[in-house]
């Protein structure tokens, strides 16, 4: 398993965030080096994380990022609309299930990823929609799920979790908000991953963070960015220990 | 005691005092301390520590009391230190 996150920052900003984990199911098969990237750049404004089958996943993902670039091609542009970008995932991802499984009915196919007798995985795709003009619009995160047949699901909310997203849809639910930078919505998500990681071993605590913006291409931290968001999180999770202590306290003098 | 925090400041989150020359075995002492805020930091974070020799008791407890109200009262110290504000270079 993995854990895979999206989160909207100030000034419209995309975060990805996700651990480096190979797993074979829920047996973890890295632990001494977690080296996978499970973050693929779509384009400068799009990019994706996956959960589940990476191998079935990437196979995808390599059709799907050559469909994107004879689009843009043909569209003459830098972009295309996140919408767009996943119903080409779709069509890519339905194309090899149908290549490699067979023509399936729905509830053949549900049961049969539900029997894991065909591979499953999910991804969160994040980029921007574009408005009336052309020009990209709002931040939007989309989920394609094999489960689902791959059909979009726009996400309602800022932020996504996939793989095992219990530990951090705690902590996000409880302490997100879009409005903070973009460094401390990256780092609260790396703290999801380490906290995860720390109850469950098919979780890296080693991760990658990818962000973009509409005035910022896509781009990969640096080692020494990780590093500080590392320093981060033990400062975040020094924060919630050391608040279970009792601190001094002044009493007020006299009467109020 | 302060940490290197990822803005790249260093944070004080104690001052303390010891009744002799803790000079040789600060750290060991320290690593086996009880006070499980200093325990947390210590163990999670990048610490460094400054320390000055002063002979005098009674101007050991002021130098404390000074610099923990001029840290704004590090975390770490569990009590408020007695003591009179005397005249302390902080840097």
């Amino acid at each position: 398993m993995t854990l895979g996150i999206i989160l909207k920052a100030k000034d419209e900003t995309i975060v990805i965030v996700s651990d480096k984990r190979v797993t074979e199911g829920n047996i973890a098969m890295s632990s001494h080096g977690d080296v996978v990237e499970k973050i693929h750049k779509v384009t400068n404004k799009c990019g994706l994380t996956i959960a589940g089958d990476a191998g079935t996943a990437v196979a995808i993902i390599d059709p799907f990022l050559r469909e994107v670039n004879l689009e843009l091609k043909k569209g003459g542009n830098s972009d295309i609309p996140v919408s767009v970008a996943a119903d080409i995932f779709h069509r890519v991802a339905v194309d090899y299930y149908t290549k490699y499984f067979k023509d399936m009915t729905m509830p053949e196919w549900v049961e049969n990823i539900k029997a894991n007798n065909i591979p499953s995985f999910r991804i969160l795709l994040a980029g921007f929609d574009s408005d009336e003009q052309g020009l990209l619009s709002k931040p939007k995160i989309i989920e394609l799920s094999s489960i689902r047949r791959f059909a979009p699901s726009a996400v309602p909310i800022d932020f996504a979790a996939i793989g095992v997203p219990n530990i951090a849809r705690y902590l996000l639910y409880r302490f997100y908000t879009e409005d903070k930078d973009e460094t401390v919505v990256a780092s609260l998500a790396a703290f999801c991953i380490q906290e995860t990681s720390s109850q469950d071993d098919s979780v890296g605590d080693q991760f990658q963070i990818a962000s973009f913006s509409k005035d910022q291409s896509f781009r990969f931290y640096s080692d020494e960015e990780l590093e500080r968001i590392k320093i981060r999180c033990a400062e975040i999770k020094t924060e919630f220990q050391t608040s279970l202590f009792t601190s001094p306290k002044v009493k007020e003098e006299g009467t109020i | 005691m302060s940490y290197k925090s990822a803005d790249g400041s260093y944070y004080v989150f104690y001052v303390g005092k010891a009744d002799k020359s803790l000079k040789e075995d600060l750290v060991s002492v320290l690593l086996n301390t009880s006070n499980p805020c200093l325990k947390t930091h210590l163990s999670n974070l990048e610490c460094y520590f400054r320390y000055a020799v002063v002979a005098d008791k009674e101007e050991r407890k002021n130098i404390e009391k000074t610099l923990y109200d001029h840290f704004g009262g590090p975390k770490c110290n569990l009590e408020i230190p007695l003591g009179e504000k005397v005249s302390v270079n902080t840097n």
